[in-house]
């Protein structure tokens, strides 16, 4: 006889995170499906086989803690004057009209910075710059109006800003240094940093899918920095 | 904020660990690959919980998560062979048709390629709907089993997402892989 539960809505019976409704419904197939009862008890013995293999002790054990660390609390107002960044604040504040209607003459007024740690502090690295596997890094951005924003790094477009799925930040105007930040991998070829704002909320998948088809909507600014790795 | 200690992770690990691997399997088809899988899920998850309110199920969110690091590895391996079934356009009721002859063995592998081409930039649960949907065959009624959304959700969801896919898979078919 056929089976009649596909094995993702078994596994959750297993997890025991039916609804009472598709729960019963489970239940009395599997009342009526020896093959379905074979599947299910095949489940469990192999589930408790995994768990002698690789006992949770050891498996959380190998799972380091993510947090980001405070490297630096500031950053020195002189690395923000040295990449004009300053003159940039200066200007959002003069150049906000506020409202829905914000203009922006081409992508002037916002920026990502990026910032690498150093043995002295930071320095921030320029367009010609060259990174290294293990080279720390954090991001400032600047904005001429409130808004939210996202970063996003390589081709695959992992959410670095923030670090999960969920609600685009909320950005003031001005530089933000923002909170996190990485340490490049092995992986060869160079780094990519994208900066996606809008002065309405938007979700990290609504950033990433903007990003990802190249959207010109009026709604979006993107910033791509590159830097090159060896 | 609530945090998750070592000890609830341990708990998560011995309830869900298993399924969360089995899943990461079956997607990828590489039993090194599944371990890392389970083992970035557990630590995306750990990240996640950082800012989460208790209002998702864990293996609700472990499952999506698996779902999502698993394909994001296929995708970066994976070659466009339109084999998916089933990409109609939606009807006016956003309904969809029930996948009637899912792919299984080396078709489910090459459908789950397409699906990771075709899902990039889609959320979590967009993604790992359309993975229960178009590759395991799975119902839109089981379908919302699984993720504990509501049928009516999920046939939202998926409507929304063959409307999108169908405009990827028009570019992929062109040769565009971006």
């Amino acid at each position: 006889m056929s089976r009649q539960v596909k094995d993702p809505v078994l596994e959750a019976y297993q997890a025991e995170t039916l609804d009472a409704a598709a729960r019963a419904q489970v239940e009395q197939l599997l009342a009526t499906s020896p093959a379905d009862q074979a599947r299910l008890t095949e489940l469990r013995a192999e589930s408790q086989a995994f768990l002698i293999q690789h006992p949770p002790a050891a498996f959380v054990a190998k799972l380091a803690p993510q947090k980001a660390k405070a490297w630096w609390a500031w950053l020195p107002l002189a690395a923000l004057v040295a990449t004009g960044l300053a003159v940039v604040v200066i200007q959002g504040r003069e150049g906000v009209t506020g409202g829905p209607a914000v203009s922006f003459k081409g992508e002037q007024g916002l920026a990502l910075t990026i910032h690498r740690r150093t043995d002295s502090g930071s320095e921030v690295l320029g367009p010609d710059a060259v990174v290294h596997a293990g080279d720390e890094v954090r991001f400032s951005a600047s904005a001429p109006a409130p808004g939210y924003l996202a970063i996003f790094s390589g081709d695959e477009l992992t959410a670095l800003v923030p670090n999960s799925e969920g609600p685009a930040m909320s950005a003031p105007m001005g530089v933000v240094l923002l909170d996190g930040a990485g340490k490049l991998d092995e992986a060869p070829g160079p780094e990519h940093f994208v900066l996606i704002w809008s002065a309405q909320p938007f979700t990290v998948a609504q950033g990433r899918a903007a990003v990802s088809t190249g959207s010109t909507d009026a709604k979006w600014r993107i910033v791509r920095r590159k830097l090159d790795k060896q | 904020m609530p945090t998750v200690t070592q000890a609830d992770l341990e708990g998560l690990y011995r309830r869900f660990g298993p399924a969360i691997y089995r899943r990461a399997l079956r997607l990828l088809g590489d039993a090194t690959e599944a371990h890392d899988v389970l083992q970035e899920t557990f630590i995306a998850y750990m990240k996640s919980t950082e800012g989460l309110r208790g209002e998702a199920q864990p293996f609700t969110v472990l499952y999506q998560i698996s779902t999502y690091q698993a394909l994001d590895r296929v995708r970066r391996k994976a070659r466009w062979r339109h084999v998916l079934p089933n990409m109609a356009e939606p009807d006016e009721t956003e309904s969809l048709p029930e996948v009637a002859t899912p792919p299984s063995g080396v078709a489910q592998v090459e459908a789950a390629q397409d699906l990771a081409l075709l899902t990039r930039g889609e959320d979590a649960q967009t993604l790992t709907a359309a993975s229960l949907y178009f590759v395991e065959g799975c119902t839109t009624e089981e379908t919302a089993q699984v993720l504990g959304l509501s049928r009516k959700t999920v046939g939202k969801l998926l409507a929304q997402f063959t409307a999108r896919a169908k405009k990827r898979a028009a570019r992929l078919d062109e040769g565009d892989a971006s």
